[in-house]
């Protein structure tokens, strides 16, 4: 007998067993439960239409629905926009004209109901990231968030939430344990299994390309992944904390860090990726591997562990084996003399991929560089360090001279690839000036 | 709009399932140009039909009667992604499924994706267009000027869900601008007549012209197999579909040559709009027209001569877009006015008064007489209120002492012409029910998509029967309750609807007069007395007429008209920019609407403001879209709005008499983003002493504007 799927949706508990591993949560919440306020715009993701929101220890995180599979709720409180009775929020919708065509408003009012439940009296800039993963084509905007601001003079009363016991689950194909243990020997087993961490990469294979993983095993279950531990001289971060909690913790150690964290994704995407995601995918655009390799942050799999850096073999191809799984990173404290300057180029300002992205790491003793971590996404088939930079200014006096000696040493680096984010040329070019922004420090 | 804000507003991927719904699936080439040799669907399993242009009775969707545009590829594949064959499965996902099961071989052929490989071809889709007064002689500057196209990005894809009916008749349930077009395509395809097939649209989700002749395929094909198998069928396209099989904004390549004086007033203009029109016709004819009426904006050009090139490629047959070829038209224009500053030295804004129509200078390049002036009065009042030559100045010192940040600054005026160039589509009709219990239902040609045309219709109505908005319902827009609609585009749709609308309530009106009493008792009084409560009204525009022999006419009943002034900031290092403050000055003849037209302004600022900066096409050298999904194409999210976005509205009634003295207002804010790009320009510039015109082409990305800093070099 196989445990059912159990959850709350707006408040109604639900059980059952979906009828396909890869039925999404927003086809169950559109084409079974038949609420259709959620809609589908993109199907990947990056248009924030289905944006629900699951209630996780207390806060209200804004989701994805597409790219959230229906299986991975268990334990889960979803709401839609159908629990909303006329709140404040959409009588300011109405007040303010917030809605033209009204296809991106559910999205839009479920993004910003979640902050208002999260945070009172959030400030512009934190309204514009938390709707950053919600496009509108018609309003430009405005009235969108001049009805938000007007919802926010006064604290949103919380939606009462079910507590669930945790359970592992267990499907034919699906596998979501509860331990390390029970993941370790379950994997060992089934080494062709996919894992799925915040399915904010995985969601598109399965919507886009049509694929359909024989066999998954769900992390999102395992507490011993979910935590960040501070030692003495580190923080631990486990595989399964999700971009926001980065982001929260970036907050407290450098702006450079925590302004990255805000442009990463969208609300919804930060909400459920993870760090172990961005870094298990292998992705030569992922916004945190740059990061991390020039903090020098290791890597710690079940089995053993290694220099960020060295996890990134070639394109798409890491330095992890079957039955092996990423279980945290290291982030060594940064310094006081630390210069860090963090520098994402896209088309777009939020919400975008990175077209590269550049980290620069320097310790600067006595107005002479003293070391020097340089890394970039984009640049390469891996994010990678640039060792002739470094080399080339490691030692020198600290002035724009010396960087400007040094900055072509960046096209022995890298030979990056033209595609539709930009030419290559674009590319050297501009990680050859982010070395001049990082002395400089000025920016938009 | 409260049933938007709550979620039960239903959109057509929303309605109920009807019973026994199946779902289609397209399957589409995956080469640019050649053969289909072969075709085998014997692998495709879990389906209930597959077609392919064979089973057609009939495979044309040209919307202009060319028969240029196949429904599905039947053996000439003309661009990547051409639909091939059908599949209709049971659920949406064994249908999707399915389609990748099925094997297609080719013969692949040489093919034209870019606008200077279509150059060399010259092969047109359609008749270009040649506009000239007086021959243009002297140039001084020769210029070439490219300009993005751009994705409608609906946040509602396209859908179709057709039911079909007892004897063979056919309810297409169609995300479309342009019901009575469905209908014709549908019953064409169907081979019925078209009062068999009943197109309804209930609202759609954005639709920004992407969805007035490119909803057609799915309707069609919907149709189609909901006629073969006597069951309701659903076919929604996924958005990386839907991008790559749609057509765009076009794509422009203007060649120009022109001419002035030591005191920048424009002497002779020669120009050719070599535009990327795809593999078909589709409505490449009027909007490269379109380009070439608005590659004046509000200038006087003495001497001119413009041609349109509507160039044959083997991309997506590119379609309209809010503006229909006058963005770029206008594009050009304030290029013109930006090269004629540099040489001379002027400001831009001097440079645009100095050939702003007047009176005495009243004549456009199609010989139609301007005699409405207010573009002239609202951008000196723009150059007032938001202090342009005071920030301008201010910028000049911050730029002098800013190493890489950069500030730039531009004001720019917009007239649109207001018609549909096509004269026969500028009539509309409407008709309004009145019931016992004095409750209104209306219906008119119009659609909704956001635009908010339903509650201009529903204050029209209501304020000529004299009688509270509440009572007035709008229903959904259907092919049997108003026929031989035009397509809700050009901006018409309440100058037009909203006048048959008008008409018709006059009509009720005049009849329920001679009662007295409240509104429900004259509607009782007069039921009793056996009069009508019901009636249809009608309207068409006066005073148009073109020739595109001569290249002569009146074309627009009249022009909208606004300006905008934008602030903007870039970094040289990178290229990366930001709009930090824009301030608008828009003419709506009295508003019928503030909060509507307000809103048609600020959305179209901004989705001009991406069309110029952030939203790239890029197709690879084999012309396959790369940008196919928000991920790649990025239209602008809240932080991209301007910081400091002032509009105000030239509250004046409309000296014509269009509907409540108001003007058309759908289309002309797009173009007041105009203003970005010459900000962005203006910042440029800055980077060479303001010595050369940096010639920034659209979209102005930030490798774009990087690139031009170092072409300035």
């Amino acid at each position: 007998v196989t445990t059912p799927l159990t959850f709350a949706l707006n408040g109604v508990k639900k059980q059952l067993v979906p009828h396909a591993l890869h039925q999404s949560l927003l086809d169950y919440i559109r084409l079974e439960a038949r609420l259709t306020a959620t809609k589908e715009g993109c199907n990947e993701g990056d248009c924030g239409a289905c944006t629900v929101i699951i209630e996780k220890n207390g806060e209200f995180n804004a989701v994805n629905a597409c790219i959230k599979l229906l299986i991975t709720c268990d334990g889960a409180n979803i709401f839609t926009l159908e629990y909303l009775k006329m709140h404040k929020l959409q009588q300011a919708f109405i007040d303010h004209n917030a809605a033209q065509c009204g296809f991106c408003t559910p999205g839009f009012i479920m993004s910003l109901y979640a902050l208002g439940l999260n945070e009172t009296a959030p400030s512009l800039t934190r309204i514009e990231s938390a709707i950053a993963g919600n496009l509108c084509r018609c309003t430009g905007y405005q009235p969108i968030i001049k009805a938000a601001m007007e919802a926010y003079k006064t604290p949103f009363e919380k939606p009462f939430c079910h507590e669930f016991t945790p359970q592992s689950l267990a499907f034919e194909g699906y596998f979501a344990p509860l331990t390390l243990e029970e993941l370790s020997d379950y994997y060992k087993k089934h080494p062709d299994s996919l894992l799925l961490a915040g399915l904010t990469d995985i969601g598109l294979w399965i919507n886009k390309s049509l694929m359909r993983p024989p066999r998954m095993i769900d992390l999102s279950k395992i507490t011993a992944l979910q935590n960040i531990v501070e030692t003495p001289d580190a923080y631990e971060i486990g595989a399964m904390v999700t971009l926001s909690r980065v982001k929260a913790l970036f907050e407290t150690l450098h702006p450079e860090l925590f302004e990255l964290m805000r442009r990463f994704g969208g609300e919804q995407v930060r909400n459920a990726g993870t760090i172990g995601g961005n870094i298990g995918n292998g992705s030569p655009i992922g916004d945190l591997p740059p990061v991390l390799i020039a903090l020098n942050a290791t890597l710690v799999l079940n089995t053993r562990e290694m220099s960020l850096e060295s996890f990134f073999l070639a394109y798409k191809s890491q330095d992890i084996h079957p039955g092996e799984f990423i279980v945290k990173v290291i982030l060594p404290k940064l310094s006081p003399s630390l210069h860090l300057s963090i520098s994402k180029i896209s088309k777009r300002f939020d919400e975008d991929i990175s077209t590269l992205l550049g980290v620069f790491a320097f310790e600067i003793d006595n107005n002479h560089i003293q070391s020097a971590r340089i890394a970039f996404g984009g640049m390469a088939g891996i994010p990678k360090r640039a060792n002739h930079l470094e080399n080339a200014l490691i030692g020198r006096i600290w002035s724009e001279t010396t960087l400007l000696n040094a900055q072509n040493m960046l096209d022995l680096d890298f030979t990056s690839l033209s595609d539709m984010r930009a030419s290559s040329h674009y590319r050297q070019t501009v990680a050859k000036n982010l070395l001049l922004r990082a002395f400089h420090g000025e920016r938009l | 709009m409260k049933n938007l804000i709550t979620g039960e507003a239903r959109f057509i991927d929303d309605i109920e399932a009807p019973s026994g719904l199946l779902h289609a699936a397209l399957g589409f080439a995956t080469i640019t140009h050649g053969e289909i040799l072969s075709l085998d669907f014997s692998d495709l399993t879990g389906v209930i039909a597959v077609y392919t242009a064979r089973d057609l009775p009939h495979n044309d969707i040209s919307p202009t009667h060319l028969h240029d545009e196949p429904i599905l590829a039947d053996k000439h594949i003309l661009y990547h992604h051409q639909p091939i064959f059908m599949v209709v499965a049971e659920t949406r996902d064994l249908a999707r499924l399915a389609v990748k099961q099925a094997k297609i071989t080719y013969k692949m052929q040489p093919a034209i994706t870019t606008i200077d490989e279509a150059l060399k071809d010259r092969r047109l889709v359609t008749k270009p267009l040649k506009l000239s007064r007086n021959t243009p002689l002297e140039s001084r500057l020769k210029g070439l000027l490219t300009i993005g196209g751009q994705d409608h990005f609906y946040l509602e894809g396209h859908v179709a869900l057709a039911v079909p009916q007892e004897c063979g008749d056919m309810h297409v349930y169609s995300s479309t601008q342009h019901p009575s077009e469905v209908q014709h395509m549908v019953a064409a395809i169907l081979q019925q007549p078209q009062n068999s097939v009943t197109v309804e649209v209930p609202r759609m989700g954005g639709g920004f012209g992407g969805k007035e002749t490119q909803s057609n395929l799915f309707a069609v094909l919907a149709s189609f197999a909901a006629s073969r198998l006597q069951k309701p069928v659903k076919l929604r396209p996924d958005r990386d579909e839907d991008m790559a099989i749609t057509g765009k904004r076009h794509d422009f390549k203007v060649d120009y040559a022109l001419g002035f004086t030591d005191d920048g007033k424009i002497t002779d203009v020669d120009a050719t709009f070599a535009a990327r029109c795809g593999f078909s016709a589709d409505l490449s004819g009027p909007i490269t027209d379109r380009a070439l009426f608005h590659a004046d904006n509000c200038y006087y050009y003495p001497n001119v001569t413009l041609q349109s090139l509507p160039l044959f490629t083997n991309t997506v047959s590119n379609t309209a877009f809010r503006g229909f070829g006058g963005p770029q038209g206008m594009v050009f224009a304030e290029r013109l006015i930006e090269e004629i500053a540099f040489e001379t030295g002027l400001d831009p804004l001097d440079v645009r008064y100095k050939n702003l129509y007047s009176p005495a200078q009243n004549t456009t390049p199609y010989h139609q007489i301007i005699d409405d002036f207010s573009f002239a009065d609202i951008l000196k009042k723009l150059e007032i209120t938001s202090q342009y030559r005071a920030r301008k100045a201010a910028i000049r010192n911050y730029n002098a002492g800013s190493k890489t940040l950069k500030k730039g600054i531009a004001i720019t005026p917009v007239k649109f012409g207001i018609s549909f160039t096509a004269t026969w589509y500028n009539q509309a009709g409407a008709l309004i029910h009145i019931y016992q219990d004095g409750s209104v239902l209306v219906n008119h040609g119009g659609t909704e998509m956001g635009q908010g045309l339903h509650q201009k219709i529903r204050q029209i109505v209501a304020e000529t029967l004299e009688i509270p908005l509440s009572l007035v319902k709008i229903s959904a827009t259907r092919t049997d309750k108003v026929p031989n609609t035009s397509a809700t585009a050009a901006s018409s749709g309440t100058d037009l609807n909203g006048m048959a609308a008008m008409n018709a309530a006059l009509i009720l009106k005049a009849r329920l007069d001679p009662f007295t009493g409240s509104f429900n008792s004259r509607v009782k009084q007069a039921y009793m007395a056996r009069i009508s409560l019901s009636t249809t009204g009608f309207y068409k525009t006066p005073d148009i007429h073109w020739d595109r022999e001569t290249g002569r006419g009146h074309p627009f009943y009249y022009y909208a008209s606004g300006a905008a002034c934008s602030e903007v900031i870039i970094d040289t290092l990178t290229g990366e920019n930001k709009v930090t403050r824009v301030d608008i000055l828009h003419d709506c003849g009295t508003s019928i609407n503030e909060a509507l037209d307000r809103g048609q302004i600020e959305g179209g600022f901004v989705q001009g403001q991406g069309w110029l900066t952030t939203e790239e096409l890029v197709y690879d050298k084999a012309g396959v879209l790369k940008t196919h999904a928000p991920s790649t194409y990025k239209i602008p999210v809240a932080s991209d709005r301007p910081h400091i976005f002032n509009v105000d509205l030239w509250d004046k009634p409309h000296v014509k008499p269009t509907i409540k003295r108001s003007k058309a207002v759908g289309e002309p804010p797009l173009m007041l983003a105009i203003s970005v790009l010459h900000a962005l320009s203006d910042a440029v510039a800055s980077t060479r002493n303001y010595e050369l015109c940096p010639q920034l082409d659209p979209p102005a990305t930030p490798e774009a504007i990087l690139r031009t800093i170092e072409n300035l070099r």
